[in-house]
């Protein structure tokens, strides 16, 4: 599995990472219990900051798809339930929606759209 | 006498650094394909100066390491000057120099330096381990040799205690001061300073802007992972023929020790067919490719 970074992309390093880290996690490339690098090794293999690294570990972590154990590293966390990786999705979308500066209302309509359902239905 | 086996090694040194000794662009295409089929990694194609340098830097050292260890196996058999006209002259070249070469080497593999100047950086997302770069029967034969060699030397001097040797002068003391019994020390130092050096081998970052120089210094940290374990291997397996012979020649087989003779001859057999195994077993296997079959082939690259 090898991740890659583009300093000329409009995203910041550590959310190209961490959606790289998601599509693996969720496309079953990255197993659960698959232990990723070290921060340090991460950091110093992209020629990236170390805090960078270890800022979408956290958000990985805060979002379930990963488990840090201290010294131990961290891991691919196990897969979790249906509604849960729901719940995962939802907070990973209103989150990039509050980045982007789009509203609540606008953040609906998309979500009706995508999942087609019409606005009297919802 | 000994003269010829000297310039012998010292030609098959010079052998192992094509690149080092070509002056022609063709002969410098000629020597990365060698190198590019051998470790499965389009170097060719990834021919940049950085790459060049590297294999040079890694030629360079196992030219003044196996030059260094041509150089004190002649010291040691300038000391011993019985030995020149026996059977172990030749080993005792080979332990040396192979295991001087192996270290330098080894020694080579300094920090990457990446070969473009793209935007793009790649990284893998699992760490590789040592078992992705050496396969297990090199890892283990590590460890076997050496203790082979110990075993030798204790039956060696167990079978001289009780007699059976028919030479009372094989002490534990004469033979651990043999040349067979030095190596086996160092083969044991060997193995320490492999299982250390291994883990920092591993552990340096490898930053790479495409896949493909990311599997060029993949086969080059295996080259050097690889090199450390065939230290103590070529110590380990040498000290246990030069035991064997250097025990043999002194044992009384017109006497009392022609079963144990009969016992380290057939033993010494064995060891040999074991040695013709493995190397049929690499030349099958093709290990240089290890890392390749282990990191890269079924994954995505």
């Amino acid at each position: 599995m090898i991740l890659t970074l583009d300093s000329t992309s409009a995203l910041p390093p550590f959310e190209q990472l961490r959606i790289q880290v998601i599509d693996a996690v969720m496309s079953g490339r990255l197993g659960a219990g698959a232990k990723l690098p070290t921060v340090r090794r991460l950091a110093e293999d992209l020629g990236i900051a170390a805090n960078t690294v270890a800022r979408s570990y956290r958000e990985l972590e805060r979002a379930g798809y990963i488990e840090t154990r201290g010294r131990n590293g961290s891991t691919v966390a196990s897969r979790n339930t249906t509604s849960q990786e729901g719940k995962l999705a939802a907070d990973t979308f209103a989150r990039r929606a509050g980045e982007l500066g789009i509203s609540a209302q606008e953040a609906m309509a998309l979500v009706r759209t995508a999942l087609q359902i019409s606005p009297q239905e919802s | 006498m000994a003269i010829p086996f000297f310039i012998v090694f010292g030609v098959v040194l010079v052998a192992f650094a094509p690149l080092t000794f070509t002056s022609t662009a063709r002969g410098r295409t000629r020597a990365l394909a060698s190198y590019a089929k051998r470790l499965g990694t389009d170097l060719v194609s990834a021919s940049n100066a950085v790459t060049i340098a590297r294999i040079r830097r890694r030629e360079r050292a196992v030219l003044a390491g196996g030059t260094l260890g041509l150089l004190a196996s002649a010291g040691a058999a300038f000391v011993l000057p019985k030995h020149l006209d026996e059977p172990i002259l030749p080993m005792m070249i080979f332990a040396f120099t192979c295991s001087g070469a192996t270290l330098g080497a080894a020694s080579a593999s300094s920090a990457t330096a990446l070969g473009s100047t793209d935007a793009r950086r790649v990284a893998r997302l699992t760490t590789p381990t040592r078992r992705d770069y050496v396969p297990g029967p090199e890892r283990w034969g590590a460890r076997f040799a050496p203790a082979a060699a110990v075993i030798s030397v204790s039956a060696a001097a167990i079978a001289s205690s009780l007699g059976l040797l028919g030479n009372p002068g094989l002490s534990l003391t004469w033979l651990v001061g043999s040349i067979g019994g030095v190596l086996t020390i160092a083969s044991f130092v060997a193995l320490a300073l492999t299982e250390a050096i291994s883990g920092r081998i591993v552990a340096t970052a490898q930053p790479a802007h495409s896949p493909s120089e990311l599997a060029t210094d993949d086969a080059f940290k295996a080259m050097a992972l690889r090199d450390m374990t065939m230290m103590p291997i070529f110590l380990g397996f040498s000290s246990t023929i030069l035991i064997f012979l250097d025990v043999g020649s002194r044992t009384d087989i017109q006497g009392v020790g022609l079963p144990s003779a009969i016992i380290g001859f057939v033993l010494l057999m064995a060891i040999f067919g074991l040695t013709v195994a493995l190397v049929t077993w690499s030349l099958v296997t093709r290990p240089q490719q290890f890392y390749r079959r282990r990191l890269w082939d079924g994954a995505s690259r």
